[in-house]
């Protein structure tokens, strides 16, 4: 199946995301969003790997991982996100797109995790795991010998090997440096942490990459999980109804695609249930930037 | 690089599901192999004022053993797919069997004089504990016998296992098969406390009671 053709099917959804809001809620929420430099649509709901298919060679928690992946596909596919660093994780995910006959389906994304001299190597793994010689995404993990890497990766691209670049951190980490890069590299993509609790990235750098055109992928939007397990003790705010949510995933989820910086979040799961959950969020309204306001009011109060 | 903004649970690379079926696949895959070590080593526990000569070398041997299957198999085979840190572990694993077996060639392994006192207890409750009980802590996951950690087999209970047996003898040498055993203990302390197990409380009792009663051993010489 082609990349193309699972994006086809809410095409016509897309182009409402590049409309003006109207109301308190943004309208033009949309499943899917445009990356600016290719003009490429991916659905606004991706999948990260960290932990969750880092399974070895387990049959059990195989099987388990192709069913997330056959869900994530069943409600529209798009990124899916990991790295050499995850373990296991890049070959579960060629395990199940092989089983699913799924390879070229998604929006892959992977990362070069070493110095510029061992990556030709390190990536020519990753692409053996996944069942792929070619990505729609690569990554200077952490920054890692970011310059040398980001030179490989645009050779990549300008030789037709490679979709996009990009560059990721987490946790909120080297900001500075971060930011530094984003306004004098060629980018096309830059992965960060942004969340309900994590809003750092608001300041500097989701201005900078709707200024500099960059598409912004976002990891940890539950901090690996701690954050649903703190909220579901606190009741939903006044505005779940009028945003469609029905969880505190879906209310943290809508948190992060409502800025209008963001091309994507990769909440990573292993539960089909969570896949539909969190894909469910770009088929209601998303806050604007006053109900966000207000959400991140009513969390910094809890 | 702001180290200190790293909670525990960021440097754990797996799911606690994934973790413990490790073992339940590790056994499953050469049982009944996991019995063996725990099995012999407790006969000759249990036969050591019969056989007084050659009890003190098969043990130092089985432990030997232990640690060369543990950490060639279970860390190597298992436990390293999803934990590339624990792939740099493994020579420990064989330093530690290389050890032992310097201690029961030339140091005539576990025997000598008996011990008494709290030394004693600690010891034969770590071994022991270690040998029968520590197996059974897959039984409240779910997982049965066949998800349990064996000495021999799984690192913790093999490291515990040793700590309680190099306790049992006074031969200054056995300090030297000591560090290893700890150092696997902290980390499976550190591991199962990012998992929030309770079994990380084992870990480190085993631990501190180990350096406690060495500590009062030397403080009453």
């Amino acid at each position: 199946m082609d990349r193309r053709v699972v994006l086809q099917g809410v095409a016509s959804v897309a182009a409402a995301t590049m409309l003006p809001a109207s109301g308190r809620t943004a309208e033009a929420s949309a499943s899917e969003r445009r990356i600016p430099s290719t003009g490429a649509e991916i659905p606004a709901v991706g999948i990260g790997s960290w932990i969750t298919f880092n399974v070895g060679s387990d049959p059990v928690l195989l099987d388990r991982s192709t069913r997330v992946i056959a869900a994530f596909l069943e409600e529209g596919g798009g990124v899916i996100d990991s790295s050499p660093m995850y373990g296991s994780s890049q070959a579960t995910i060629g395990f199940a797109l092989a089983q699913l006959d799924a390879a070229g389906s998604v929006f892959s994304a992977d990362k070069i995790w070493t110095s510029a001299a061992d990556a030709p190597g390190q990536l020519a793994e990753t692409g053996a795991r996944w069942g792929t010689s070619r990505f729609d995404l690569l990554q200077v993990h952490n920054l890692i010998d970011w310059q040398a890497n980001l030179e490989l990766l645009f050779a990549l691209k300008a030789a037709g090997q490679l979709g996009h670049v990009g560059i990721t951190t987490s946790h909120g980490r080297r900001h500075d440096e971060l930011e530094r890069i984003m306004a004098s590299q060629p980018i096309d993509f830059v992965q960060l942490t942004y969340n309900l609790a994590d809003r750092e990235a608001e300041a500097r750098l989701l201005p900078l990459a709707m200024e500099k055109g960059i598409a912004v992928i976002v990891n940890r939007p539950f901090r690996r999980g701690s954050l649903i397990r703190e909220l579901d003790r606190e009741p939903l705010p006044a505005m779940a109804a009028e945003l469609g949510a029905g969880s505190w995933a879906q209310i943290l989820l809508k948190f992060i695609l409502g800025h209008p910086g963001v091309t994507c979040v990769i909440p990573a799961t292993t539960q089909v249930d969570h896949v539909r959950e969190n894909k469910g969020v770009v088929r209601g309204p998303l806050p604007d930037a006053a109900m966000r306001r207000e959400l991140a009011a009513y969390f910094d109060d809890l | 690089m702001r180290w200190l903004d790293y909670r525990l649970q960021d440097f754990l690379l797996f799911a606690p599901d994934t973790y413990w079926r490790l073992f339940e696949q590790a056994n499953q895959a050469v049982w009944p192999f996991p019995l063996i070590i725990p099995f012999l080593l407790a006969c000759c526990l249990a036969a050591r004022r019969r056989f007084v000569r050659a009890v003190p070398y098969l043990v130092t041997g089985l432990l030997a053993a232990a640690w060369t299957w543990c950490g060639g198999y279970f860390v190597g085979r298992w436990y390293a797919p999803v934990n590339w840190l624990a792939t740099y572990t493994v020579p420990a694993f064989y330093l530690q069997a290389l050890l032992l077996l310097w201690f029961g060639m030339f140091r005539n392994g576990f025997g000598g004089p008996t011990i008494t006192g709290a030394r004693r207890v600690v010891g034969w409750t770590l071994a022991a504990g270690a040998l029968l009980l520590y197996p059974l802590g897959g039984l409240p996951r779910g997982q049965g016998v066949m998800g349990g950690e064996f000495a021999g087999m799984a690192p913790d209970p093999t490291a515990i296992a040793t700590l309680g047996l190099c306790l049992l003898t006074r031969k200054p040498a056995a300090t030297a098969c000591l560090p290893i055993p700890l150092l696997v203990c902290a980390a499976s302390f550190l591991t199962l406390r990012a998992m929030e197990s309770w079994q990380a409380w084992l870990l480190l009792a085993a631990g501190a009671a180990t350096l406690g009663v060495l500590a009062t051993s030397s403080r009453a010489r």
